[in-house]
């Protein structure tokens, strides 16, 4: 036994070994037939220029040691060969890719490889060379690559101009501009920050009042008194929740392939809205979204809570329509790795699916390693076409219980019906089969016979109608038994059979014939029926699922009166329990399921396996040596205390980082889903360790650092151009100035919507009238309309994949296909298009003019004021009072010259100088 | 007015000076900053990143018509002829089905219409397509195309993106990317009556690509072709002299802005972009306005015939759009292409509906000239199983099927590539999906593995690490 194990050991380790040896016969029959196949038809690929998936066939050690999927041969064994599984074409693995060689050239193959496959320069096999995998893991210089060094905790550097810095954040940028010779961008004026931050915090602009009680307040702590008030705001977690739903690829639907509702999905947005809100700490945000399933409850409603986070996991974008499961189950796992990766860790996990990653240290065993946590969480309740995610249950435990009776009781029911039914199908089935001939005697005029089951004989009888237009139909002998023979096959084959010596002269013995007929098409295999045209088309009578002979579809169609009844009675019951089943919640999230660690799937396919993968975290942060996550869990839990941990070098830095981009418009690493060799660097890297230093130490507070940043001078600068400035530093990434920004498509519509007085506060909840699962690809404009012509904030508007709302999609809403840190705004026409046409520029300017009309104590210049502090924050000056008074002066006139009459021109004139104030670029900036 | 409108802030811009500076088609007016990490030389220009750029060597197509066909075209039964499986009707295949189906099948299934040869080049096109076997001598048939994916999103999304596992962009809009468009008051990547299922909008969409290069949706199905128009092009309250005036003050106050802050350009082309909005607003209706087609021409494209008219409708923009510049035009007949059942009734409904308009557009085409340098497209997802689903249906099948092209520096009147005896297996000169993308990026002038774009840390293509051109259709192989 002891040899036999060394004997395999040694045949794997050198497979050339296991070659045949080469005598002058084989010899010439390798260089005659084998070598030139091998020439033409795969050196090309594998050969001395190219070795595509590591494979060489032009030595025989080459060969036999194989690629990346393992050794070409088992010497002798060409039905275990993948070479020969490949040439075949009998699995996904096809070569050569361009077309399946000749039968001939397969078979000159196949005897090769029976022979031993000999090879006439196959000597004595050299070590098998020392894997690479043997050296160190990681490069000194790839350990040393900043992102993953700790965190430092730098001194704030001193600064000429001690005055000017407020914060230590000051002194960070300060001394950067310095030692270029810049000067920072005088403070905004008070109108242009109130309306910066309230934009800012809230996605709103400030009303005319509260510009006014800022602009007279002069205490020294007047702006942090406005940032408080606008972080206790709920209209602040809906601002901020819309960051984090970028990253989250939120989204209502699965929007892949089959565009389907995840109706629950608005739960895990409102959980998002509410975490800002309650300046819910990031740590606990982080740990409740990968692993809130996980977590020790308190309570029942935190219980629910944690479960609602984990939605993270679920909603994003799937196939759900795919033939092949495990290629469905593998794809959804990558983009949660790809998600988690790119969100949390600011690494781009995803690229090493297929082969280590070009660029950063994550080998592809680590990709699969954070793969196998994914493949132990039930994200999925089935991989079917159409797939159906997992939603559980947010119930009490009275409520739980109650639904654990009532799903027992609809399940013992429907055991019932399927037992029934089972039974039913078979005595069917069987009576179909064994009284053939009696069935098909019973259609025949004048036949009479009892106990035939009246349904079938219709069947029966609905069949033998249908081949009546069918000339080529079996039973065209049975409808005209003295019809001459047909000349064509198969007709003609088939009366031949069914006439075949001795030939049925009654209708008794006809039908027996075609019951012969049937019987030996069932035994008969693939080469019979190949040869027989007539047989064939008997077998296809008989595989026929909804035909007479042997029905598997629609059979129910066929149960006798009595046992539908009962059937019909208890399918009524389940009915009547259903209608009052106890009311639960359902939330789109996940539960850990049977521990497993994944193989590596070479290139990707997991047609192609390598060595397992244990499940563990990317070694170059977390180190070569982790403990076993274990057997009966699926490591979330772990992963989300990895994360958080106070030293973790990319957790607070990365989250810091985006705080900042969301302030400013631009990160201090400059590409915030990507903190790798291929990412930027920081700008101001001890800047970014302050902060992430202290968004840890405040407790993971996103309260703290959005005051930490807006009272520094840096946040409060006006945007005001310098050339010299620009000429040094163009992409002002010294920060000389702060970057005017247009407004995202969300806050222009909120912002429409408040200016014009319209805009309802109602918070949470979702509009979609879609069951979950239930297609929402409908675009009418009736469905558009219940969905988007309402004033709620535009959070809480569903989000379709691949049926972006169009106003979202103009003004460059976050593609909800992928995580998205950074939108890119563009200026595009079909922009300018919806100010000047859309239904939600008419209908806001319409109402706004509207109220201002209403208000009787103003004359038009007066409105004109208010119209200007309340969209744009600041009184108009004199001259663009006289050139709006002069504009519904002209505006008039020219409705006037159209015969529009006099109640109706002033609501028009105002609407169209309403529509011109929200379509201007000073509405659509922030300053 | 005083000085401050005037423009005599420290950098002024001319109104004239700013249009020019920062004219652009539709889509966008994306400018400097907008391309993020583009950064290769030869990238498009970022004050007009839609203006016309030469491609990589000469090319024998400007632009590209597509005929979508939703749902999955039947092989057999239109352009792959084999005497075989009409000689082994009902027989069970004789070699084995993919490890991978979308439903069972049943044995072969014979196609229930004529094949012909048809022109001096004597390509087979069966009874269902008589117009268009009528121009059978301008076709470029190829009939061993294969896919990767058997079911219909994944399979859409792999035809026009060339990935059905991730969303990436589609191939209208690297085509958009590569060579940017000819008419700068319209979009330069148009499809018509998209539908929204089987991945919608990611369809003809630029991901990662800036928005500039998406496809514009005229219409969906299920609307009337006769209402479909650019979103937002309409305005049905305010007329148009009272918009001009409107539009005025809106480009006074923006110019007012911009003197205030200076140097921001993207303000610079907002402005344009109203401008251009405007122009667009007139131009874009006047080419769906289709009076002016002649008697003949209308009924060359089968528009005085109801069953024809819609997508004769379609066919006809298409060309409109493509005879003034715009680079990449698709229309979809869907999604009716899915027989499953009803295989007689319904394959010879589609093909009555699509046949005539088609070999109308290709006689159009050809009259004016265009079809030397437009590659007309036709083709769906996937074929279908010559072996029978029901008694009169077949099931989705990559494996093996047929798309045609026209024009654009195709060789014309051949077939290229073959299925197996029953036309279930692509077996000889396979073209993938990714083959046909290169072999289309190549027609225009574009090497498909240099149209790259940086996004997430390394370069992307169409082709992703796959395609060949199939150099054996081209009319000049040498290129």
């Amino acid at each position: 036994m002891r040899a036999k194990i060394l004997l395999m050991a040694l045949i794997l380790a050198f497979p050339t070994l296991a070659m045949g040896r080469a005598d002058g016969q084989s010899l010439d029959h390798f260089e005659k037939k084998v070598r030139p196949l091998l020439a033409e038809h795969c050196l090309r690929c594998h050969g001395p220029e190219k070795q595509k998936g590591g494979l060489r066939l032009d030595s025989g050690r080459e060969l036999a040691k194989g690629g990346e999927t393992g050794p070409s041969l088992a010497s002798g064994k060409p039905d275990e060969s993948l070479l020969i599984e490949a040439v075949r074409y009998a699995t996904d693995l096809k070569m050569p890719p361009k077309g399946k060689l000749a039968e001939a050239e397969i078979a000159t193959l196949v005897e090769w490889v029976r022979a031993g496959a000999p090879w006439p320069e196959s000597g004595p096999p050299a070590a098998a060379p020392v894997a690479s995998a043997s050296g160190p893991l990681f490069s000194v210089e790839q350990k040393a690559f900043w992102a993953f060094q700790p965190m430092k905790d730098p001194a704030p550097p001193e600064v000429k101009d001690a005055a000017w810095a407020r914060s230590p954040i000051d002194r960070f940028i300060l001394s950067g501009l310095e030692a270029n010779q810049l000067r920072p961008s005088p403070p905004s004026d008070r109108r242009g920050l109130i309306r910066r931050a309230t934009f800012d915090l809230t996605g709103l602009p400030p009303t005319p009042g509260e510009v006014a009680a800022f602009v007279a307040d002069e205490s020294p702590d007047a702006f942090a008194r406005v940032i408080d008030r606008l972080l206790a705001s709920p209209r602040y977690g809906e601002r901020w929740a819309r960051f984090w739903l970028d990253l989250a690829r939120y989204a209502d639907s699965n929007g892949m392939d089959e565009n389907v509702a995840y109706a629950q999905a608005w739960r895990y947005r409102d959980y998002v809205v509410a975490a800002f809100n309650k300046d819910k700490p990031y740590d606990q945000f982080v740990k409740e979204q990968l692993a809130g399933d996980l977590l020790p409850a308190p309570t029942e409603a935190i219980g629910h809570e944690q479960v609602t986070a984990t939605g993270l996991l679920v909603l994003g974008p799937k196939m759900l329509a795919e033939d092949d499961p495990v290629k469905m189950e593998m794809d959804i796992i990558d983009e949660q790795v790809d998600t988690v990766g790119k969100v949390f860790l600011g690494l781009t996990l995803g690229c090493a699916r297929c082969h280590d990653h070009k660029f950063d240290p994550l080998p592809t065993a680590d990709y699969y390693s954070m793969a196998g946590l994914f493949k132990s969480t039930k994200s999925m309740k089935n991989y079917n076409v159409v797939a159906m995610w997992n939603e559980r249950a947010l119930a009490t435990p009275d409520q739980q219980t109650a639904l654990n009776e009532h799903r027992k009781q609809v399940a013992a029911l429907e055991g019932q019906i399927k037992a029934t039914s089972k039974i039913a199908r078979e005595s069917v089935k069987r009576d179909a089969r064994s009284r053939l001939a009696d069935y098909l005697l019973a259609t025949s005029a004048g036949a009479s016979l009892v106990s035939l089951n009246p349904k079938l004989v219709q069947r029966w009888a609905s069949t033998l109608e249908k081949a009546k237009a069918d000339p080529n139909s079996i039973f065209r002998p049975w409808l005209d038994p003295s019809a001459d023979a047909p000349e064509t096959d198969p007709a003609r084959a088939i009366r031949v059979k069914v006439d075949h010596d001795p030939k049925p002269n009654t209708p008794a013995e006809r039908a027996s014939r075609y019951r012969e007929l049937f019987d030996e098409a069932e035994k008969a295999d693939i080469a019979t029926l190949s040869a027989d045209l007539a047989l064939a088309a008997f077998r296809q009578a008989l595989d026929d699922p909804q035909g007479p002979v042997s029905p598997t579809r629609k059979v129910e169609e066929l149960f006798l009166a009595d046992t539908q009844a009962g059937l019909d009675a208890l399918r009524q019951q389940v009915k009547a329990l259903n209608e009052k089943a106890p009311p639960v919640t359902e939330a789109m999230g996940v539960e850990d399921k049977k521990a497993v660690d994944l193989k590596v799937h070479i290139r990707g396919s997991h047609l192609t396996l390598g060595e397992v993968a244990p499940r563990r975290f990317p070694r170059i942060v977390a180190g070569e040596d982790q403990p076993s996550l274990g057997d009966d869990r699926s490591g979330r839990r772990e992963l989300a205390e990895w994360l958080t941990r106070a030293d973790h070098p990319l957790t607070a830095r990365v989250m810091a980082n985006r705080l900042w981009l969301w302030h400013f418009g631009q990160g201090i690493v400059r590409s915030p889903d990507n903190f790798g060799r291929l990412g930027e660097r920081p700008t101001h890297p001890e800047l970014l360790d302050w902060l992430a230093r202290r968004f840890v130490e405040s407790g993971w507070s996103m309260k703290a650092m959005h005051r930490t940043i807006m009272l520094s001078s840096t946040y409060q600068m006006g945007a005001n151009y310098d050339p010299a400035a620009a000429l040094a530093d163009p992409d002002n990434r010294l920060r000389w100035r702060f970057d005017r920004r247009r407004l995202e498509a969300e806050a222009i519509r909120d912002a429409m919507l408040a200016v014009s007085g319209e805009l309802d506060p109602a918070m949470g909840g979702t509009r979609l009238t879609t069951k979950s699962h239930d297609y929402v690809n409908s675009t009418g404009s009736s469905q558009k309309a219940a969905l988007y012509e309402v004033n709620l904030r535009s959070v809480y508007l569903p989000v379709i994949r691949s049926g972006l709302y169009p106003v979202f999609q103009a003004f460059d809403f976050a593609d909800p296909s992928t995580s998205n840190g950074q939108r890119v705004p563009t200026t595009v026409a079909p922009q300018a298009l919806f100010m000047m046409n859309d239904s939600l520029a008419l209908r806001t300017s319409m109402a706004w003019a509207k109220r201002l009309l209403a208000r009787a104590d103003l004359d038009d210049a007066a409105r004109v004021t208010l119209a200007y502090e309340t969209a744009y924050g600041r009184p108009p000056r004199p001259e663009e009072t006289a050139r709006a008074l002069d504009y519904l002066a002209r505006f008039d006139a020219l409705l006037t010259s159209k015969g529009v009459k006099d109640a109706d021109r002033p609501v028009q004139a105002w609407q169209a100088l309403a529509q011109a104030l929200l379509a201007a670029s000073e509405f659509l900036s922030i300053d | 007015m005083n000085a401050h409108w005037n423009g005599s802030g420290p950098n002024p811009l001319s109104r004239r000076q700013l249009l020019r500076r920062a004219s652009a088609g539709f889509g966008s007016l994306a400018l400097a900053g907008l391309l993020g990490e583009e950064a290769r030389a030869e990238g498009p220009d970022k004050a007009n990143p839609l203006a016309p750029r030469s491609p990589h060597f000469p090319a024998t197509a400007k632009r590209v018509i597509f005929l979508f066909m939703h749902g999955g075209p039947s092989q057999v039964d239109t352009f792959d002829y084999k005497p075989m499986l009409q000689r082994d009707h009902g027989k069970p295949l004789p070699f084995a089905k993919p490890r991978v189906v979308s439903s069972p099948t049943g044995n072969l299934l014979a196609s229930p219409w004529k094949f012909d040869r048809h022109g001096q080049s004597g390509l087979w096109v069966s009874e269902l397509l008589p117009h268009i076997a009528g121009r059978a001598d301008d076709l470029c048939v190829i009939n061993s195309m294969h896919g990767s994916n058997s079911r219909h999103g994944g399979a859409l999304l792999e035809l026009h993106t060339g990935s059905d596992t991730f969303v990436r962009p589609s191939m209208g809009s690297w085509i958009t990317y590569g060579l940017g468009t000819e008419n700068q008051d319209l979009p330069g990547y148009i499809t018509v009556c998209p539908n929204p299922s089987h991945g919608g909008v990611n369809n003809y969409a630029s991901a990662f690509l800036p928005a500039v290069y998406q496809g514009t949706p005229i219409g969906s199905t299920g609307e009337s072709v006769d209402r479909a128009r650019i979103p937002f092009i309409e305005n049905q309250t305010t007329p148009r002299d009272l918009q001009r005036l409107q539009l005025d003050l809106v480009q006074e106050m923006n110019r007012d802005h911009l003197d205030r802050a200076v140097a921001d350009q993207a303000l610079e082309g907002r402005i344009a972009a109203f401008e251009l909005a405007f122009r667009m607003q007139a131009v874009a209706p006047e080419v769906q306005e289709i009076t002016g087609e002649s008697e003949a021409t209308r009924k060359l494209y089968g528009l005085d015939d109801d069953a024809t008219r819609p997508f004769g409708l379609q066919c006809l923009y298409a060309r409109r759009f493509a005879e003034r510049g715009v680079r990449f035009v698709q229309v979809s007949h869907s999604y009716k292409w899915d027989q499953h059942s009803g295989l007689k009734k319904d394959m010879a409904k589609n093909c009555r509906e699509i046949d005539k308009p088609i070999a109308g557009l290709l006689t159009d085409l050809k009259a004016r000239g265009l079809l030397e340098d437009t590659l007309v497209l036709w083709g769906g997802e996937f074929g279908r199983t010559p072996t029978s689903q029901g008694d009169d249906g077949r099931d989705h099948s990559p494996q093996g099927y047929t798309m045609w092209m026209a024009g654009g520096g195709v060789k014309a009147g051949i077939a290229h590539g073959k299925t197996d005896d029953y036309g279930y297996y692509a077996v000889e000169d396979k073209v993938h999906v990714h083959d046909l993308h290169a072999t289309i990026l190549h027609l225009l002038g574009l090497d498909h593995t240099k149209l790259t774009y940086r996004h997430a840390g390394r370069q992307f293509r169409l082709t992703d690490v796959y395609g060949e051109v199939v150099r054996e259709i081209l009319a000049r192989p040498k290129v």
